[in-house]
């Protein structure tokens, strides 16, 4: 039989593709009662899948264009200018040394080059950045409505009271006082706005598992049962010692 | 010679790079092309350490039995995809994008979910409106995170407005001033490189 024909019998299948993922959201979830082997099997089968994950995409998308084809075409016919690929590749090889407690500084020739390449490059394009973050905010006073005006006023009075406050070169009194005063009750409206929008973005990911196992109820039911049989024999018989630093924290 | 001419090199880099951005026509296209080719070839490098670096880690851990049977678990599932990507490719509809689809988004979207029981619990212990400010922190996450769901807009028909107003105009004040100080704090960071005082990147 194909190699390929098995894999896609393997990982294709309806048991596949409705057991792991209902067996994965329970396994994971398992960590709500305690930190248990179930939630670090989880938790290193998820570290291992995204780094292959990561490592094949990288070799799609950075290795084969970037080094595997360039020296497919060196074979081919050879320039001068890959002269200066394989000093580059040569150089970039150093990155290495880093992992040697002695020779470590053998590295520093070639990071010292990307950081100086960095700075050189990014202070102007951030200086351009700020400039059009503070233009784009200078438009036309009239909105339309009066909703969208103050909408606009307490934007720009509101970064500019709120950059106040980070200005530590003169004592905050007086006017200067006030407006850092003001600047820290936007950055506190920020803050509780950050905040219930990520809360509000992970209860929908909750939901999302709750429906996935909604949606599956005969897999949700035995792989439930099957974890918390597996966590009661575990805790009863195997981790008697007690309560876990996760415990005391919740 | 550790450090003084990386230091060098660095300050020589970062000054042509930063006069190219002023100067037209500093460097010609093929100049260009070589330092380009040098950070793309970085790219390639720069993977391959990464993978040395996970390599090695793993071996310590398996060696000296630091939760040894958990890396040989993590380093199993790395080469189980390595395999799949190689035998089957990437496109959609492949045993690799099965598990993609059917391992790694599960355990994602599960672990992120968890978040949602933690952040719940600090804010519980946490959210006291003792003062002026934390007050107005307290009132502003609870409007917006009633004008993110139907009970909002069923309580008072204004909340969704109010959210709205509240994410358009002074959140993203307050988002507006913490960028700029990021840009001003990184650029302060770039500068101190481009002078040669920074050398925490540089090893010793």
């Amino acid at each position: 039989m194909d190699l390929k024909a098995v894999l896609d019998n393997i990982f294709l299948n309806d048991v596949f593709v409705t057991w792991v993922p209902v067996l994965a959201t329970i396994m994971i979830m398992s960590f709500l009662y305690r930190d248990n082997p179930l939630y670090k099997i989880g938790e290193n089968i998820f570290i291992g899948v995204s780094l292959g994950y990561g490592w094949i995409l990288s070799w799609e998308y950075i290795i084969d264009p970037f080094f595997i084809m360039p020296v497919n075409d060196m074979f081919v016919e050879f320039h001068m200018s890959d002269i200066t690929n394989i000093l580059w590749f040569l150089l970039a090889l150093t990155m290495f040394f880093r992992f040697s407690r002695k020779k470590a500084w053998v590295a520093n020739y070639y990071f010292a080059f990307l950081f100086g390449y960095m700075a050189g490059y990014y202070i102007p394009i951030a200086i351009q950045n700020i400039m059009l973050q503070s233009t784009s905010i200078m438009t036309d006073l009239d909105k339309g409505s009066f909703f969208e005006t103050t909408k606009w006023i307490v934007l720009v009075f509101g970064t500019f009271a709120a950059l106040i406050y980070f200005f530590f070169s003169k004592p905050h009194k007086g006017l200067l006082g006030k407006t850092a005063r003001t600047g820290i009750v936007v950055l506190m409206i920020f803050f509780g706005a950050a905040f219930g929008s990520t809360v509000m973005g992970r209860v929908s990911l909750f939901i999302d598992r709750a429906l996935l196992l909604v949606d599956h109820p005969v897999q949700s039911l035995v792989c439930t049962l099957a974890v918390i049989i597996f966590l009661i024999i575990y805790f009863r018989f195997f981790k008697k010692d007690d309560k876990t630093a996760e415990e005391d924290f919740i | 010679m550790k450090k003084e001419i990386p230091i060098l090199l660095g300050i020589i880099t970062g000054i042509l790079w930063y006069g190219e951005f002023f100067i037209a026509g500093m460097f010609q296209e093929n100049q260009k092309l070589f330092f380009a080719n040098g950070l793309k070839i970085a790219g390639v490098v720069g993977v391959a350490v990464g993978v040395y670096s996970v390599a090695r880690q793993n071996y310590y851990k398996i060696k000296y039995n630091n939760e040894r049977y958990y890396a040989i678990l993590r380093v199993a599932m790395i080469f189980l995809m390595i395999f799949l990507g190689v035998i089957s490719g990437t496109s959609s509809g492949t045993p690799f994008s099965s598990m993609f689809m059917n391992v790694y988004v599960p355990f994602q979207a599960t672990v992120f979910s968890l978040l949602a029981f933690y952040i719940a619990s600090a804010a519980y212990r946490s959210f006291k409106a003792k003062s002026v400010e934390s007050g107005v922190l307290l009132v502003a996450s609870i409007i917006v995170m009633l004008s993110k769901i139907p009970l909002g807009g069923e309580i008072w028909s204004q909340i969704p407005v109010i959210g709205e107003w509240i994410m358009d105009s002074p959140s993203s004040a307050g988002r507006r001033a913490i960028i700029f100080g990021g840009y001003l704090g990184s650029i302060t960071m770039m500068i101190r490189i481009f002078f040669g005082l920074e050398r925490s990147h540089l090893s010793e």
